[in-house]
């Protein structure tokens, strides 16, 4: 299980979850730089999107490794912010974007700076507003992978990444669990789905209590909120474990919850979430 | 250990001279996209010139990734085939510590790959004999060397535009000296039973695969075009290429070593040098 290789003929599969709501206008810093959550959630997605086009990036042509899909959540929906649904990498890549330029800094180590201004383009704005329906969210996700595993029954199974500094409001824990396990019940014959929670810190809370792909004994100190998103998550495959172990220093196996975690952090564990980019051949 | 991403490798590159270590007048190509580069499994190759002369930067993600005797090994091989790389340890500053780079000549021509695609689109049939013919004269220089590619696929040759064939990406290389590094070359070209066996047979299933896909769309051009390795057992098309290797019963061995359960082939030599296409 979960030893498939990325290929042209098997795709590989994720689906974003984020959150949109109200509590994502709280300010953060990214990289240095004082922004909203919703402006940084945007930033770092952005830059996964462009990390999936370069990595699939040929001599002439941008192979066709991967589908994406992005679902925004706030107020009383959920909504598709690629077009509609599935998205083929090769189809964002030739998608219209807004470029926004950034001026980047670089200390060497003899203490000489250098600035440079890059482009970089920008699928998803940042958008923070109402409540949290995390249900919708996740029935949308569940409607997707569906679909997805029907057409494409040989392939790693999608990994769906739920990015949310809340809880949601449209249901219960109960309903909430529920519904999570309908997604991870769908599956390709390589695995079920795999379902990846990171829970973002507030501008106010203790970082010290975050945590990173915990085991199960650190799962019994949890509060309730948490505990929920640990038992939503999938446990993950033995591919992810060095990246994980190096990252965190603990031993597999690894839940897929990251809580009360830094947004400066999101980057690094966007990368641990999507390693399936390193099965493409 | 950090690990980058390709986007910071190409950021770095923006800011010019000052982020190489010693490296000087380095110069990415760029196209309509930006910079000009492909992407691989440890890293990103960009087009650049370095004090005005064209070549191939290996970027890795990951700093210490290249391996030092390798290359050192690499100057060694006098070879037509292989195109020199230089390694540059703790080269290119990415903000935080230094990754290496891989510094190759430019190699002019396309890929294998897409010339192959470009071939059978637009139903060449002759130049696919002559691609054919070079990759078997490459096919007996490399097994009558001492060393193997190791990862050898039609992305990793270029032919050049005098129609010879270059062999690039030359980290998975096998060398009787070299210790095994465990798992290499890119799967579709690597035997499922051959896991991380490390000997002189490395390249003979990707030789096979290449040979006798090239020679079935060369007998029989009525094979889909979009299916440039037609004799990978994945793709399922057995039956309707091994007719055509009744009468010729090199290629039928070499099709038939593609579906045995030992990815050494016996008398690939043999077999390569008496083709019969």
């Amino acid at each position: 299980m979960y030893n498939s290789q990325i290929t042209r003929a098997n795709k590989g599969a994720f689906i974003l979850l984020l959150d949109r709501s109200g509590s994502m206008a709280e300010q953060t810093i990214l990289n240095g730089n004082v922004m909203t959550k919703a402006q940084a959630l945007a930033d770092v997605v952005n830059s996964l999107l462009t990390e999936l086009i370069n990595r699939c990036r040929k001599e002439r042509f941008i192979g066709d490794y991967f589908d994406v899909a992005i679902i925004g959540y706030s107020g009383d929906e959920a909504d598709s912010l690629l077009g509609s649904g599935w998205q083929s990498i090769v189809d964002i890549d030739s998608m219209a974007t807004d470029i926004t330029r950034h001026r980047l800094e670089r200390r060497l180590p003899d203490g000489t700076a250098y600035a440079t201004i890059v482009d970089r383009r920008a699928w998803i704005k940042p958008y923070a507003k109402g409540r949290t329906p995390m249900a919708k969210a996740l029935s949308s996700a569940t409607r997707l992978a569906s679909s997805w595993c029907r057409k494409h029954p040989l392939s790693f199974p999608p990994i769906v990444i739920n990015i949310s500094d809340g809880e949601a409001t449209d249901s219960s824990h109960e309903q909430i669990a529920q519904l999570a396990d309908k997604l991870k019940a769908i599956s390709t014959s390589d695995g079920n789905v795999l379902l990846m929670n990171i829970h973002l810190s507030g501008q106010y809370e203790n970082e010290e209590c975050s945590l990173r792909f915990p085991s199960e004994r650190e799962a019994l100190s949890l509060g309730r909120h948490a505990k929920l998103l640990f038992n939503i998550s999938s446990t993950l495959p033995e591919l992810y474990n060095q990246e994980i172990e190096e990252f965190t220093g603990a031993k597999p196996p690894f839940r897929a919850i990251c809580y009360n975690a830094p947004i400066d952090e999101l980057v690094s564990l966007l990368a641990i979430g999507s390693l399936t980019m390193d099965r493409m051949i | 250990m950090p690990k980058f991403s390709t986007r910071e490798i190409l950021e770095s590159l923006c800011f010019g001279d000052s982020m190489f270590r010693t490296l000087s007048n380095v110069e990415p190509l760029t196209d309509s996209r930006g910079i000009r580069f492909v992407a691989g499994r440890e890293g990103i190759v960009v087009a650049a010139e370095v004090e005005g002369k064209r070549v191939a930067l290996k970027c890795y993600t990951r700093p210490n990734s290249a391996n030092v005797s390798l290359f050192s090994l690499l100057d060694s091989i006098d070879s037509p085939l292989l195109a020199k790389p230089q390694f540059l340890p703790q080269e290119l500053w990415m903000g935080n510590c230094y990754t290496d780079i891989t510094l190759y000549p430019w190699i002019e021509g396309e890929t294998l790959e897409w010339t192959m695609r470009y071939l059978l689109h637009n139903h060449f049939r002759e130049r696919l004999a002559d691609l054919l013919g070079e990759f078997r004269k490459v096919a007996l220089q490399l097994l009558e060397a001492e060393w193997r590619h190791g990862d050898l696929k039609p992305e990793n040759i270029i032919v050049t535009p005098d129609g010879s064939l270059r062999l690039i990406d030359c980290d998975s290389i096998y060398h009787p000296t070299l210790p095994s590094r465990g798992h290499t070359g890119t799967p579709p070209f690597v035997h499922r039973s051959r896991g991380d066996a490390y000997d002189s047979h490395i390249d003979d299933y990707s030789i096979a695969l290449i040979i006798t896909s090239l020679a079935a769309h060369l007998l029989d051009q009525t094979l889909p075009a979009d299916k440039t390795l037609i004799t990978l057992p994945s793709e399922g098309f057995y039956p309707i290429v091994a007719p055509l290797f009744d009468e010729r019963p090199h290629l039928k061995a070499l099709l038939d070593a593609l579906y045995s359960s030992d990815y050494k082939i016996d008398q690939l030599h043999n077999h390569i040098l008496n083709l019969d296409v």
